[in-house]
């Protein structure tokens, strides 16, 4: 455990493992979620969702809905007159040269087409939830049906039918990055591994659902919304614009949330739009809480890219360069940019040392719902690229898959590392520091890499029960800006408040803020009170996305206690008549390092801060308070190796994985709990994305799985005991030293998945180049194999 | 989604033919469907109370033919849609005589979509399939009451034909997919519940 700075309660301060202060409320189901709110007088709300993934929409009558008892409201595109707009974009294009993007947001009621299944067409508000549904059979829509764009070869072909018809083709976009020359570097070079690789797409699956709560007070003319949103202070930005308000008469908050994953962003989807104008225009509470068939195609997705990469490498197995053409699936609209296939381009380069690299992308439009970040973000695809070649230039050159790794790793003297590349925040990607070679060997220990291979991988073989391992190394960008804040206020009762901005859907802010605020101020975490996601109690910030929070807003949380504990210092020097040298923090209360007998409560400090009589110090500001904010230069590389045993059975081709083992290196670690339980949650949804969850379009774009009879997730038998080990490389990009840990588990399972499995299966020329899988897929990629 | 089938009726072509341009027998022969509504020539509207598993719902729906070769042959194509989803297809419908007898024959490309598509996939085709067999039975039951009937004159119907009951419909779906399985699986059930069988008897003898 890391000594602390002031003197926090034994095990409570940074570094120790705490229990989470916001399980008991959770666990006891008295934790409020969005669907726990009810208003008086509160109106619900069902949207009627185009069945057809790509038609005209010639005509929409909803008179006999209307006319319905209990129906409030009903509203089409027509309705809303200038409210209409298609949504912002939140994420602008990388400035790369020669990048093409054209922007093509989601709207709020689909006007004159509709581009994806589950897209909005009519709204109808009523006094309940089940009129609401009702009226929406009521209501008769016209479509006239055009072909859809499903597949991403075939919508950039010429003559391919237009997801929108006034762009030139189903480009949304197209971006080269380049690192050194790669036609120089592969000249001669004795090995290059070419292939087309593949990974489909999944959906997050949240245990909540998406929601939204608006309430208009006429009396004091401010709109009060509820959202499941990670980022609750744009969203409010961007309503108050919307509806011709001041910020200060919007409060947004976003309450306990079942899960986040990325597509809880702020999207500005089309309910969340709709519904705090309709509750203004209503003047009552309107409610919007999504079905699990609605969030199925309403809610955004990942992850479609195909992948034409290269490798060439020379004769001992180090990278020479890597080539990489991919196309993007980005859905029907783009509101988030290139995010999610700039991460792609920025992890396909690994830890590793890959001294050129050519990497172009088009993404494209197609009939299918939005692609937006979902936990990795693009990140698994790039691992899953450069991981799988490096197998196969393993195999290739007959040397073991660690012992390739090991060759190109980069070495620790060789921070910061340039990529010479632009990252998803715009800077180059810059690795600020690292040291893997321990996390591969920590890895290949934890898991017995040796004695498996050498004697019980044999074994089980001869046994007829094939069984292979993988070890997989990665990167995870974290911790990008702009900022966060933060605003630390001791009461006079020693309770001490810390409100920041982002928002929480279970990441364990509640503890991990706790302990900062306890290290520095030396007082019990029982008495830290941790405020999020509301913008009346702070209002500046982005939200919680990007494994961002413990290192953004983690590090204003610092920034401002500290700056708290600088004022009790002095305030307590004073009283106490020493130097402010000999007062420490700790327990409660300030005294002399010297003396201990010589203290006074943190809480009569904070009164003292705020005299009622007298004044304070010319110059002070009142109270044991302060704000503080923190960003970054660039965001912080983590990087993790993970190794997996898994048991293949032929006959049923069922798999099980055995031992599952999970190296870390977030730098310095808050909370070693949490950071345990985001990786175990990020490899489960890795485990299901490889495995078991694959969201299926048929040719006309229709969903054929969209519940949980056909939409397969990894229960608590598919997902084994996961062994976790923490490695410290500090970030010198932030006080604190920290990086993101939210996305790491979830990264490098497709790649482990695929490597583990190929080597249980272990037939020449058999190559897994896909994720996800399954029983069925396998077969036919057995069959395939056996019959050529 | 391709669908096709046939059904041999016992009735000559013409008669066939007449049939299935009455329109008051095919809502009759339609399980579930509501009177058809003529909006044109060869072309009707009417409604539908449809299960696909777990998705139910009212389908509201067009029917038109065309390419009419009589007695040969004609072209259908249907959309129909409701909270549930939508339906659509178009198809060819062939008659063939065979002795005395007719063999329908019909193959429909059909799209499905919502709820539909995505919650009843697995049970999509399947169940369409029960459908047109159940359809084609009822026909085939209606022509042979009219047969019965000494007066040849379009037989009244004026009531909405019941939805199928779902034991009929049941059965109609456990005999299809019975013969999609593949041999080697019938032989296994059908092996089992004689084991079953045999037990059972030996079991009940000794109590």
């Amino acid at each position: 455990m890391t000594k602390g700075e002031a003197g926090a309660p034994a095990g409570s301060g940074i570094g120790a493992r705490v229990p989470r202060n916001e399980d008991a409320r959770l666990l006891t189901g008295r934790a409020q979620f969005l669907d726990d709110i009810r208003l008086p007088g509160m109106l619900h709300v069902a949207f009627l969702r185009s069945d057809a993934a790509h038609a005209r929409l010639v005509s929409v009558n909803v008179e006999r809905a209307r006319a319905m008892p209990g129906v409030i409201a009903v509203y089409t595109a027509a309705d809303l007159g200038d409210y209409w707009q298609p949504g912002p974009l939140l994420v602008p294009p990388p400035p790369v040269p020669g990048a093409v993007f054209h922007t093509r947001t989601q709207v709020p009621l689909a006007k004159e087409k509709v581009r994806h299944v589950g897209e909005p067409i009519a709204m109808v508000v009523a006094e309940s939830r089940y009129v609401a549904e009702d009226a929406l059979a009521e209501i008769e829509v016209d479509l006239d049906f055009l072909t859809a764009v499903v597949d991403l070869e075939a919508a950039l072909e010429l003559g391919a039918p237009l997801v929108h018809e006034d762009l030139a083709s189903n480009l949304a976009a197209h971006v080269v990055q380049r690192k050194g020359d790669w036609e120089t570097a592969v000249e001669g070079a004795p090995l290059r591994i070419a292939r087309r690789l593949s990974y489909d797409r999944g959906a997050a699956a949240a245990l909540e659902g998406r929601g939204i709560l608006a309430s208009w007070d006429r009396s004091t003319e401010r709109l009060s919304i509820w959202d499941t949103t990670q980022a609750p202070i744009p969203i409010r930005n961007g309503l108050a614009a919307m509806l011709g308000l001041s910020e200060h008469q919007v409060r947004v908050v976003a309450p306990f949330i079942g899960g986040g994953f990325g597509p809880k962003i702020m999207m500005f989807y089309p309910e969340e739009v709709l519904v705090p104008w309709a509750a203004m225009r209503l003047g009552r509470p309107v409610q919007w809480m999504s079905d699990r068939a609605e969030d199925f195609v309403s809610t955004t997705q990942e992850r479609l890219q195909i992948h034409d990469a290269e490798l060439a490498l020379d004769g001992e197995g180090r990278i020479l360069a890597l080539r990489d053409s991919f196309l993007h699936d980005t859905g029907a609209y783009d509101p988030y940019g290139l995010t999610v296939p700039l991460n792609s381009q920025a992890n396909a380069l690994g830890l590793y040392r890959v001294p050129a690299y050519w990497s172009e992308f088009r993404a494209v439009f197609t009939n299918k719902p939005i692609v937006t970040p979902y936990r990795g973000a693009g990140r698994q695809h790039g691992t899953f690229v450069i991981e799988r070649l490096l197998d196969l230039a393993a195999r290739e050159i007959g040397v073991s898959g660690p012992e390739i790794r090991r060759r190109n790793l980069l070495r620790p003297d060789e921070f910061p590392h340039n990529h010479e590349i632009l990252f998803q925040d715009f800077t180059q990607l810059t690795y600020d520091s690292g040291n893997y070679p321990p996390l591969l060997d920590l890895a290949l220990e934890r898991i017995g890499y040796e004695s498996f291979v050498r004697e019980e991988q044999p074994r089980r073989r001869a046994a007829g029960r094939p069984t292979g391992i993988g070890v997989v190394a990665y990167a995870e960008g974290t911790g990008i800006g702009p900022f966060e804040g933060a605003r630390v206020h001791v009461q006079t009762s020693g309770k001490v408040t810390v409100a920041t901005g982002i928002g929480t859907q279970g990441q364990g802010h509640f503890t991990s803020f706790a302990q900062i605020v306890t290290e520095a101020l030396g007082v019990p975490i029982a008495d830290v009170d941790v405020i999020t996601g509301d913008t009346d109690r702070f209002h500046w910030g982005a939200g919680t996305f990007a494994s961002r929070g413990a290192v953004v807003a983690g590090n204003a949380i610092h920034a401002a206690a500290s700056a708290v504990a600088a004022k009790a210092r002095a305030v307590a020097a004073r009283t106490l008549s020493i130097p402010e040298s000999d007062v420490e923090l700790a327990d409660g209360v300030a005294r002399s390092k010297r003396d201990r007998s010589r203290a006074i409560g943190i809480g009569e400090l904070a009164k003292r801060a705020n005299p009622l009589r007298g004044a304070v110090e010319p110059g002070a500001e009142p109270g044991l308070e302060a704000t503080r904010y923190f960003g970054p230069e660039r965001g912080a590389t983590a990087a993790g190796v993970h190794a997996m045993i898994l048991a293949f059975d032929p006959e049923t081709m069922s798999v099980a994985i055995e031992k599952y083992v999970a190296v870390h290196d977030c730098g310095r670690v808050l909370n070693p709990l949490i950071v345990e339980g985001q990786i175990h949650g990020g490899v489960a949804q890795g485990i299901g994305n490889a495995w078991y969850e694959q969201l299926v379009f048929d040719e006309t774009g229709q969903l054929k799985n969209g519940s949980f009879m056909d939409f397969l997730l990894p229960t608590a038998l598919d997902v084994p005991r996961i062994e976790t080990d923490h490695r410290e490389t500090p970030s010198p990009l932030n006080p604190l030293g920290v990086k993101g840990a939210g996305e790491a588990g979830a990264i490098p399972v497709g790649a482990l998945f695929a490597q583990a499995l190929e080597n249980a299966i272990d037939r020449p020329g058999f190559e897994v180049l896909e994720i996800p899988l399954s029983p069925n897929r396998l077969f036919e990629l057995l069959r395939r194999e056996g019959a050529a | 989604m391709k669908l096709q089938g046939e059904h041999l009726f016992p009735v000559d072509r013409e008669r066939l033919w007449a049939a299935l341009l009455d329109p008051t027998l095919l809502q009759r022969v339609l399980p579930g469907c509501e009177p058809l509504e003529s909006t044109g020539e060869r072309r009707w509207k009417t409604a539908m109370a449809l299960a696909v598993g777990p998705v139910q719902g009212r389908f509201q729906g067009n029917l038109e033919l065309s390419d009419l070769v009589a007695p040969e042959s004609y072209r259908l194509k249907l959309d129909g849609s409701g909270p549930a989803g939508f339906l659509r297809g178009s198809g060819t419908v062939r008659l063939a005589t065979e002795g005395s007898s007719t063999r329908l024959s019909y193959e429909v490309d059909a799209q499905v979509g919502g709820k539909v598509a995505s919650v009843g996939q697995r049970l999509v085709e399947s169940s369409a399939r029960a459908l047109a067999r159940q359809g084609l039975e009822g026909l085939e039951a209606a022509l042979a009451a009219r047969a019965a009937d000494s007066t040849t004159g379009p037989v009244s119907i004026h009531a909405a034909s019941p939805p199928p009951s779902t034991t009929a419909f049941a059965a109609r779906f456990a005999r299809g997919l019975w013969s999609e399985l593949p041999l080697s699986w019938r032989v296994a059930i059908a092996g089992l519940g004689a084991v079953l069988l045999v037990a059972s008897v030996f079991l009940l003898r000794g109590c």
